[in-house]
């Protein structure tokens, strides 16, 4: 699985952190979400799929 | 298509966010406008749609090119901006600016309300959460809206800006006061007091700054200009507006809903990943921001309708935190709600700013009046709600009843001195 946060849809609401804290990462600025390392993202599946779900910008695409 | 033709095949609503029968009965008319078409129009206050689908919301405000929050038109004039009908006085910044504009503004205020620098806040709003609940735990009742949530939120924002914690009701009564002002007089009071305030204090920190985010606006050097005085205060009226009575509307509502839900306290107080879910789920269900006005920029066909340039929308908030085809029993609190796609902080660019912010303060405040005070009871007789829910959907007034009990010591205990 692959997670991609689209940055220019990404308004920093946050709750992808809060469905899947160890995928997501969120900017000291202005709290936009990042994913810093894919390679972990298999082990958090359902969780990366409850953020992509709950994004209000639907910023969150994923490749199974 | 002429105009005349497209007026003609408009659905009208007649609706009015201003009147006593959508404060009283407000879900049954947000879920009847929904179904007769989500984009209804109304005449009312120089005409606009009413948005009340979630998939409305998502075209209307997720598109950047669509629509406009600017307030004034080319030559002055207040004709735009997020409010229907248009607010006396100067605009909000940033929210009623548009890219590039915006872009500068937002950017000048983002860093200290990201989730990092709230975070590193923790332990003070903690602090004055405490503060706020000791100066009515030991008499046994108290009025939630106006002695807890009212001031809690205000010391919190005022600390963040570097403005005289002591002044905390002057600038909190006024904006109280404005939500239950009837149309014909709102901004009036803020114009008066709040404003002139804010530019005596701007001046004067500006000869000797003190420590703040008032201070770093005034330093700030965009496009390596100075922001001007008149901008500043724009901006500081912003961050009181957008915090105040939203937070303290989040926190009454959730009381409210938890004095007939005990079986849930427990929980809140143990689980901070429940209460952070909770915390959504309060947002969605009370929507303390209960509507928002945009202008449209260019003709658009949304949910069927045509939509001209420069017609205005208001975005009813919560209609589209209550659309059946999104939320499941929409009109259900569901604390454990998760995914939960709504819109109570906004979406798009302008999306709420002090999110992080509201949260923390919201979480620490509910779970000390849950453990300090957990057989309190709202007395429902004398709690009073907003005469109306044109923007804001707060309470004036939520007398609770408790068992009293001990103050806890905190290193803020000279907030007892002006609370």
């Amino acid at each position: 699985m692959r997670v991609e946060v689209d940055a220019d849809r990404c308004q920093g609401h946050t709750l992808c952190a809060l469905a899947a804290p160890d995928v997501f990462e969120l900017d000291d600025i202005d709290g936009h979400s990042s994913v810093p390392d894919q390679s972990i993202v298999g082990q958090f599946a359902s969780a990366v799929r409850m953020a992509a779900a709950t994004c209000p910008e639907r910023a969150i695409r994923i490749e199974e | 298509m002429k105009r005349e033709s497209l007026e003609e095949m408009r659905v009208d609503s007649g609706f009015d966010h201003y009147s006593a029968e959508y404060e009283q009965n407000p879900h049954e008319i947000e879920h009847a406008m929904r179904q007769k078409c989500p984009m209804t129009w109304s005449e009312q206050h120089g005409g606009f749609w009413a948005v009340t689908s979630h998939a409305a919301f998502q075209e209307s405000l997720q598109d950047r090119t669509l629509c406009s929050s600017e307030k004034f038109d080319a030559e002055g004039n207040a004709v735009g901006g997020v409010i229907i009908p248009p607010f006396p006085g100067s605009r909000m910044i940033p929210d009623e600016t548009d890219p590039p504009e915006w872009n500068m503004y937002r950017s000048l205020v983002s860093p200290s309300f990201a989730p990092a620098a709230i975070e590193r806040r923790r332990a003070k709003i903690e602090a004055f959460a405490t503060e706020t609940v000791n100066s009515v735990i030991e008499t046994g009742s108290t009025d939630f809206a106006e002695d807890i949530a009212s001031p809690v939120t205000a010391l919190i924002t005022l600390d963040i800006l570097g403005l005289p914690l002591s002044d905390w009701d002057t600038y909190a009564g006024p904006i109280r006061r404005n939500s239950v002002a009837d149309v014909s007089t709102k901004g009036v009071e803020i114009s008066e007091r709040i404003y002139p305030l804010l530019a005596k204090t701007v001046a004067a920190r500006r000869i000797t700054p003190e420590t703040g985010l008032v201070d770093e606006l005034i330093a700030a050097r965009p496009n390596g200009e100075a922001l001007s005085d008149e901008t500043v205060v724009d901006m500081i009226w912003q961050l009181l507006v957008g915090g105040f009575n939203t937070t303290s509307a989040l926190l009454s509502w959730s009381i409210y809903y938890l004095d007939q839900h005990r079986e849930q306290h427990q929980q809140l107080i143990d689980d901070d990943q429940f209460l952070r879910i909770a915390t959504e789920e309060f947002v969605r269900w009370s929507s303390p921001v209960n509507t928002l006005a945009r202008t449209v920029v260019r003709d658009v066909e949304i949910e069927g309708q045509q939509i001209s340039a420069g017609d205005r929308l208001l975005l009813m908030f919560g209609a589209a935190n209550r659309d059946p085809e999104v939320f499941d029993s929409p009109d259900d609190v569901q604390l454990d709600r998760f995914p939960n796609r709504h819109f109570g902080w906004g979406t798009g660019i302008h999306r709420c700013l002090g999110s992080n912010l509201a949260r923390l303060v919201f979480q620490e405040t509910l779970r000390q009046t849950l453990k300090r005070m957990p057989d309190f009871v709202v007395d429902r007789e004398r709690a009073q709600r907003e005469p109306d829910r044109a923007g804001g959907n707060g309470w004036v007034s939520l007398p609770l009843r408790f068992t009293p009990g001990p103050r806890v010591t905190t290193e803020y205990a000279f907030l007892s001195e002006f609370l």
